[in-house]
């Protein structure tokens, strides 16, 4: 039959049945997609909780500060659709879904939570506004003496929380997920909520994942150093590879020889009793030392301290002024060795790279009568008693002692800091024709 | 397959590589437990000439206080770091090193299981508190070439340095090639001049070489007198001496006195000595700010002598400048023949160096 309202059974009977299938889907959706049956309760809305540190607790390695998961501060926000004067929050290990089993996760705790506020955060408020009552995976806030919340955007800080640890997580190890469920409720006493299985009342409801991860620990070590080197070369000629520095060839091929005297015809330099001979070294030190260091000399000539002709034994050219603690000038003719000392800076080629100085130590500098005055100061301190300080800066002493007499020192970590020093000896009309030694070891020491 | 979708295959790939390269970079980056750093630490050194045996003296702060039972001392030359490798310094020996002293928290000797680069300083674990302590140890060799050198500490609650260590830090000290070897020489030297006057205790002034006894006579001393100046540094001193002839005149003498006496008037006499003298009065006493001094026979005021060869000053060291006046008498008998009679005396300084 092909009438135009004319009735087909069979097709009547398919869009009936369609029709409701379609019905039936659409009345079970809510349930299927909400997860619960509540009386007229809303999803709350741009939903989030922000971690502080998402470092998991229980860090033998970082038990405080950022990656710790200790002392952590959750900020908790939320958009309400209705207005509310509680809320709970739930962390668990399972899952989101409201009323589902919940297990706190390990290692969580809580317990010590405190409600902190957010400028312009809305109503939820600390100091009192809003009170918390919390436990090792729950925090319950309830309206204080501040107001309720309205509807509308909601953001706060939990502080105080710890962490998760690393056994909350299953695989991988370095995602740790976990969940936390908000519910609001109309009254201050969290409405008819029980547990996390059966949250009662609530007004508005939303879950939120949260995850821990490993810390990247980022270390950073800048070890010891102490560099130090004599020579007898002038710093200024130091350029070859590098510039003004204890690897240059300079160095090496410049030991800190010193022979005293002026050569008489094509001999040997010898001394004289009319005059003061002179002979130069220069010495760098670079350290990072927190503490500084200090640079010490030793005589060879433990019995005098002076230059002598029989190994050590006497010295016909003595310290300088009776080897006293203070300087003094050498005069011509009056048998006597020393030393004098200053920092020194080479003006050609210019080190930008340098830093602090190592400061000339009495009896090897004298204010006024330095090295580079017109009469100059010596020291050779052969008196001072050995007195140990603690640290090397106050181990003082002599010249003739286990660790030396102090040349030097700083306090702070000094690089390409140079040293010029100054030997001179005279002998009288009365020292011994001979040849006269002294070996002295410069011997640097930081303080880390 | 669209131009879109692999762009987004391709930075999905490239996602999770790079957050695999991040996991595996935080597992690269982590660190070992490590204990709190020590302070205030150094190595002082007594000599830091390579290969040489030296005195460490090791000093820091303890910072964490509680049980200390042992202290590891690591020498090293790669790298300050505790938990880095440590590549032990060449040449570099603590085998023999001893315990000298210890300051702060002491009872430690050192373990046998300490090794070459490594001493374990071992007690009874007992309590201790933050603070200075001090180890000095002697005996230890230097490494073999100059250069920056590293040294670990690390404390340990137990007595053999196994469990988790309680502080830590590392010490860099420097070794270099030499001392500073300062070298003079003195040149030997001696001043010596006669004159029958030097002034100003300079040779450059001496004057004369001739003196004139006058006419002698039997009833009283001719006397005269010569002057000599000396210096030296001479270790082992000089020794001036006297040589020629008494006077004569052709074949007659006038005898030496060869034994010290004094002028005899009418004799036969001639002698000499260093010193003032009043009878006759001639001479003055050695001058100057050396100290050599005649010897005896010719040292004694009025006394005189004679002998070709004598020693007439003996220094047994060094000495600045010392003048010496010689004093010469003679006597002659009634009977003395006639004629002029000379001498020719020839001083000699001898030094010893």
């Amino acid at each position: 039959m092909n009438n135009l309202f004319s009735f087909d059974v069979r097709m009547a009977r398919r869009v009936i049945c369609a029709m409701l299938a379609a019905l039936l889907f659409v009345s079970a959706a809510p349930a299927i997609f909400m997860g619960k049956a509540a009386a007229n309760p809303n999803q709350l809305q741009s939903r989030s909780i922000q971690m502080s540190d998402s470092a998991p607790s229980g860090n033998a390695s970082i038990t405080s500060g950022v990656g710790s998961g200790t002392s952590v501060t959750y900020r908790v926000s939320f958009t309400t659709t209705q207005a509310a004067a509680s809320l709970v929050i739930d962390f668990c290990k399972e899952d989101p879904i409201i009323g589902d089993t919940c297990t706190g996760p390990t290692g969580m705790n809580a317990a010590s939570a405190a409600i902190s506020t957010v400028a312009s955060g809305g109503n939820v408020q600390g100091g009192g506004a809003w009170t918390v009552t919390a436990g090792a995976s729950q925090v319950k806030l309830a309206q204080g003496s501040g107001s309720a919340m309205t509807a509308g955007a909601q953001q706060f800080d939990l502080t105080g929380i710890t962490n998760p640890s690393s056994s909350n997580c299953t695989s991988p190890a370095l995602a740790c997920t976990f969940y936390a469920r908000i519910y609001t409720y109309s009254g201050t006493s969290w409405g008819t909520y029980s547990s996390a299985t059966n949250v009662g009342g609530d007004e508005d409801y939303g879950g939120i994942a949260l995850s821990t991860a490993s810390a990247i620990q980022i270390t950073a070590r800048v070890q010891e150093q102490l560099t130090f080197c004599v020579s007898d070369a002038d710093p200024a000629t130091w350029a070859t590879p590098s510039n003004d520095d204890c690897a240059d060839q300079q160095v090496g091929q410049n030991p800190p020889v010193v022979t005293l005297g002026v050569a008489v015809g094509a001999g040997q330099p010898v001394l004289d009793p009319s005059r003061v001979d002179t002979g130069s070294i220069y010495s760098q030190v670079s350290t990072n030392a927190t503490h500084g260091a200090v640079i010490d000399m030793r005589n060879s000539n433990l019995l005098c301290g002076g230059l002598s002709a029989d190994s050590g034994t006497t010295c016909a050219i003595p310290a300088v002024n009776s080897g006293n603690s203070t300087g003094a000038p050498i005069a011509a003719g009056t048998a006597a060795f020393g030393m004098c000392s200053v920092t020194y800076t080479p003006s050609s080629p210019v080190d930008s790279t340098i830093v602090g100085s190592m400061t000339p130590q009495a009896p090897y500098f004298h204010s006024g009568n330095s090295c580079t005055d017109a009469t100059p100061w010596y020291g050779m301190d052969t008196t001072t008693a050995a007195a140990n300080g603690g640290a090397p800066a106050s181990n003082v002493g002599n010249v003739e002692t286990t660790f030396g007499s102090i040349v030097a020192a700083t306090t702070t970590p000094v690089h390409h800091a140079d040293n010029h020093y100054v030997f001179a000896a005279t002998p009288s009309l009365t020292t011994p024709a001979g040849i006269y030694t002294a070996n002295l070891n410069m011997i640097a020491t930081g303080t880390f | 397959m669209s131009r879109s979708t692999q762009k987004s295959r391709r930075f999905l790939v490239g996602l999770v590589v790079a957050m695999f390269v991040l996991v595996g970079v935080g597992h690269y980056l982590t660190v070992p437990v490590a204990g709190a750093q020590i302070g205030q630490r150094a190595m002082q050194l007594s000599d830091n000439e390579v290969s040489k045996t030296s005195d460490y003296l090791l000093t820091f702060n303890l910072t964490t206080p509680g049980t200390l039972g042992s202290i590891v001392v690591q020498f090293c030359s790669n790298s300050a770091l505790p938990g880095d490798p440590c590549t032990a310094s060449s040449g570099f020996d603590d085998s023999a090193a001893v315990l000298a002293s210890q300051t702060g928290q002491t009872g430690f000797t050192i373990s046998g299981a300490s090794t070459p680069n490594e001493i374990i300083l071992t007690r009874a674990p007992a309590a201790a508190t933050a603070g200075h302590v001090e180890y000095h140890f002697t005996g230890v060799t230097n490494p073999n070439a100059s250069g920056s050198y590293f040294v670990r500490v690390q404390t340990y609650a137990t007595a053999d340095a196994t469990g988790p260590e309680t502080d830590e830090g590392g010490i860099a000290y420097a070794i270099v090639n030499g001392p500073v070897q300062l070298n003079a020489e003195v040149p030997p030297y001696l001043i010596f001049c006669t004159g029958v006057t030097i002034s100003g205790l300079n040779c450059a002034n001496a004057e004369g070489d001739f003196i004139d006894f006058g006419e002698l006579s039997s009833s009283s001393a001719r006397s005269g007198s010569s002057q000599m100046l000396v210096a030296t540094n001479a270790g082992n001193g000089y020794n001036i001496t006297v040589d020629g002839t008494t006077m004569t005149s052709g074949v007659n003498v006038i005898g030496a006195l060869t034994a010290n006496d004094v002028s005899r008037p009418g004799t036969d006499q001639f002698g000499m000595n260093l010193r003032a003298n009043s009878t006759p009065a001639v001479g003055i006493n050695p001058t100057g700010p050396g100290t050599g001094v005649p010897v005896a026979n010719y040292n004694q005021p009025n006394f005189y002598q004679f002998n070709p060869g004598d020693t007439l000053v003996s220094n047994p060291t060094t000495d600045n400048y010392r003048e010496f006046t010689a004093s010469y008498i003679v006597n002659v008998p009634k009977g003395q023949a006639p004629g002029i009679y000379v001498s020719t005396l020839t001083y000699i300084a001898l030094a010893t160096f």
